[in-house]
C-alpha cells in the first residue's frame, strides 16, 4: 500500500467498522477496495463487501451478550436487546481479545439506558446472570471440610474468618431476580407476579461444576454478607444482629448455629483461619 | 501435568471442539476422530466446565490450540497479557500444534473480534515476522499461521497472497495451516484459479489443513461466498482437498463447525470423509 501506511489503514479500517452507517465520509477508505463487477457499480459492491465485516464484527459480538445475558434479552425482546447492544458495542467495544472478559459494563449501560428505564428489575437480572458467567469460568477450588472445624479450640470458634468460594457472589435486590431468572430460563416463562414476591437475598456460587443461585433468608444473607467481608464469626454475628435490629427485627443468638450449619452445608467456603483479633 | 496421549497430531482427520460435544465425545467416542482442536481464547477462564471436559478429552487425545486473538497483523505488538495467557495454556495441555491466522483484529485499545484483511505489503511482511517472533520466542516453538477467507481485495499491494505466504513462512520460519476452504472462498470471491494458488504454497511448508463449510450470499449481479464455518464441506471444496493431499502429502486434517453446531454423528461423518480422502492420498 503506498498511499496509507498500515497504521493508517488499520485506524480508518476501525472507524468505518464501528461507525453507525457508511456515507461520503467512507469513500475515501472504501476506493481502496478493488470491485469485481466493474466500474459502473464499484461503490454500492464496495460498501457491500466492507460491509459483511461491519455486519460480522456487530453480530458476533452481539451474540456475545446475548449469550451472557440470555433473561434480559427475553424479558426486553430480541429487538430491543439488539438495538442496546449494538449502541453499547460501538459505545464501548471489547479491549481485550478474550471474549469471556467482554461485557461487565453492558450493566451500567443499560441501568442509564432510557428504552428499559421502567424496567427496574432489569438491571438486577443482568447483575445475576453476570455473576453466573463469573461463577462458570471461576477457579476450581474444593468446599471446606467441616471435619477440619471439629479440631478447633471451642473458645476458638468464634474467631474463625472464612475464605468464600472465588466463584461467589451475593446479590441484595429490591425485586425477586432469582424468580424472575428461574422463570424466564424455562422454554415456555409463565407471569410472575413481581410485586407480591418481593426482595431478593440470593448467593450465585458453583459447587463443583453445577452454578447454585440460592435464595438465602435476609438474616442469612446478612450473616455470609459480614463473613464475606472478612469478619470473624463472632463479629460477623454481632454486626448482623445489629443490622437486623436496625432493620426492625430481632435475631436470636440461638439461630446463629443453624444458620453457619446451613452455610457450610452449600459448601461456599473453601478455606478458614483464626484471627484472634478482629481487626475490620 | 502429564497427559497419556501423545502431543502429535497424526495425519488424520480432526474435529473442533464444541462444549456441545463434551458428553458424545467421551461417551461415544468415534474411530474417525483422531485429535481435537480448540479455540484458545475460549478456554482462557480460570476453572469450571470447560478446563474439566477439556482435560478429560486431553488425556485421550492429542490436541491443538488455535488462536483468534493474537493479531499476528497489528502494527501493534502482540498484547503481552494475552500471549502470557496463550502461554500458560499452552504449558498447561501441551498441544501437538499452536496456530494463529494472516490477519488482525485488534486496534489500540478495540478488540473487533473478527479476521481482517491485510494490505500484502512489504510493510505487513516486516510486521508479521516481527509479531510472529515475539509470539514463537514467548511460546519457545514453531507456530502454524491459517490463510484468510476474505471480501475484499485492495487495490495496493507488493505480494500475492499465495506469494506472500510462502516469503512469511521462509522468513519468519513459522509453518502454514492451510485452510481449503477460505483458500476456495476468496478464490470464488476474488475471480482468482484456486487450485493454482494450492499448487504455488510450497508444499514443505503444510503443516495442518483445515476444511469447513461456508454460505453464499447475493451481491449485486453476482454473488459472495461467506465463510460461516455453519455447514458440511462443499463437493467443490472437497475435490480442492483431494487435489491439496496429492501437492502437499496427507496432513494432519481439521473439520471446523463453529455456528449452527451439528450433533457429534454429523460432524463425526464429515470427519469419515476426510479419512477417505486421506488414505486415497496414502494409497
Amino acid at each position: 500500500m503506498t498511499k496509507l501506511s498500515l497504521a493508517q489503514y488499520q485506524s480508518q479500517f476501525c472507524e468505518h467498522l464501528l461507525s453507525a452507517e457508511l456515507g461520503p465520509q467512507s469513500d475515501a477508505f472504501l476506493a481502496l477496495l478493488e470491485p469485481q463487477f466493474g466500474q459502473q457499480t464499484a461503490t454500492q459492491e464496495c460498501e457491500f463487501r466492507f460491509g459483511i465485516y461491519r455486519n460480522n464484527v456487530m453480530h458476533s459480538l452481539r451474540s456475545a451478550l446475548g449469550e451472557l445475558y440470555p433473561v434480559v434479552k427475553r424479558l426486553i425482546g430480541d429487538d430491543c436487546f439488539n438495538l442496546i447492544a449494538v449502541e453499547f458495542i460501538r459505545q464501548q467495544p471489547p479491549k481485550n481479545p478474550t471474549l469471556l472478559f467482554y461485557g461487565d459494563e453492558f450493566i451500567r449501560f443499560i441501568a442509564q439506558h432510557r428504552a428499559v428505564a421502567d424496567l427496574g428489575y432489569l438491571v438486577d437480572v443482568a447483575k445475576l446472570e453476570y455473576a453466573h458467567h463469573l461463577a462458570f469460568h471461576s477457579k476450581d477450588k474444593d468446599a471446606l471440610d467441616v471435619n477440619k472445624l471439629a479440631t478447633i479450640a471451642p473458645d476458638k470458634l468464634g474467631d474463625v474468618v472464612f475464605d468464600m468460594h472465588p466463584s461467589a457472589t451475593l446479590i441484595h435486590s429490591p425485586w425477586a431476580v432469582d424468580g424472575i431468572w428461574h422463570e424466564n430460563i424455562k422454554a415456555q416463562p409463565g407471569s410472575l407476579d413481581i410485586d407480591a414476591l418481593g426482595q431478593a437475598t440470593v448467593l450465585v456460587y458453583r459447587a463443583g461444576l453445577d452454578i447454585q443461585i440460592v435464595s438465602l433468608e435476609v438474616g442469612c444473607y446478612t450473616l455470609l454478607t459480614q463473613l464475606n467481608d472478612g469478619h470473624s464469626i463472632n463479629q460477623a454475628w454481632l454486626n448482623t444482629q445489629q443490622l437486623t435490629l436496625e432493620g426492625g427485627a430481632t435475631l436470636d443468638s440461638d439461630e446463629l448455629s443453624p444458620m453457619l450449619g446451613y452455610l457450610l452445608g452449600l459448601g461456599v467456603f473453601v478455606d478458614y483461619k483464626i484471627c484472634s483479633k478482629d481487626t475490620l | 501435568m502429564l497427559f497419556e496421549a501423545s502431543s502429535s497430531i497424526p495425519a488424520h482427520a480432526g474435529v473442533g471442539l464444541k462444549p456441545q460435544h463434551f458428553s458424545d465425545i467421551l461417551s461415544s467416542p468415534s474411530q474417525a476422530v483422531q485429535w481435537f482442536e480448540i479455540h484458545a481464547e475460549n478456554y482462557m477462564g480460570a476453572g469450571g466446565q470447560m478446563h474439566h471436559y477439556l482435560t478429560q478429552i486431553r488425556e485421550q487425545y492429542p490436541l491443538s490450540i488455535h488462536g483468534v486473538g493474537l493479531s499476528l497483523g497489528s502494527v501493534d505488538t502482540p498484547c503481552s497479557k494475552h500471549l502470557a495467557a496463550l502461554k500458560a495454556l499452552v504449558e498447561r495441555y501441551q498441544p501437538g500444534l499452536v496456530s494463529e491466522h494472516l490477519s488482525w483484529s485488534q486496534h489500540r485499545d478495540i478488540a473487533l473480534n473478527d479476521l481482517l484483511p491485510v494490505p500484502y505489503t512489504h510493510e505487513s511482511m516486516e510486521v508479521f515476522c516481527n509479531n510472529i517472533d515475539i509470539t514463537q520466542n514467548a511460546l519457545s516453538r514453531q507456530i502454524l499461521i491459517e490463510n484468510p477467507s476474505s471480501y475484499f481485495m485492495l487495490k495496493e499491494g507488493d505480494f500475492t497472497e499465495h506469494e506472500f505466504i510462502n516469503a512469511l513462512v521462509k522468513r519468519s520460519g513459522c509453518k502454514l495451516l492451510l485452510d481449503v476452504n477460505n483458500v476456495y472462498v476468496s478464490a470464488c470471491n476474488h475471480g482468482f484459479n484456486a487450485l493454482k494458488y494450492i499448487q504455488s504454497i510450497a508444499p514443505q511448508s503444510v503443516a495442518e489443513i483445515h476444511l469447513a463449510g461456508h454460505s453464499v450470499q447475493q451481491l449485486l449481479s453476482g454473488e459472495v461466498r461467506i465463510d460461516d464455518h455453519g455447514s458440511i464441506v462443499c463437493e467443490q471444496v472437497w475435490q480442492l482437498y483431494e487435489q491439496t493431499l496429492a501437492h502437499v502429502g496427507n496432513k494432519p486434517t481439521l473439520i471446523e463447525w463453529d455456528s449452527d453446531v451439528p450433533s457429534w454423528q454429523v460432524l463425526t461423518q464429515q470427519a469419515t470423509m476426510a479419512n477417505i480422502c486421506l488414505a486415497k492420498g496414502a494409497a
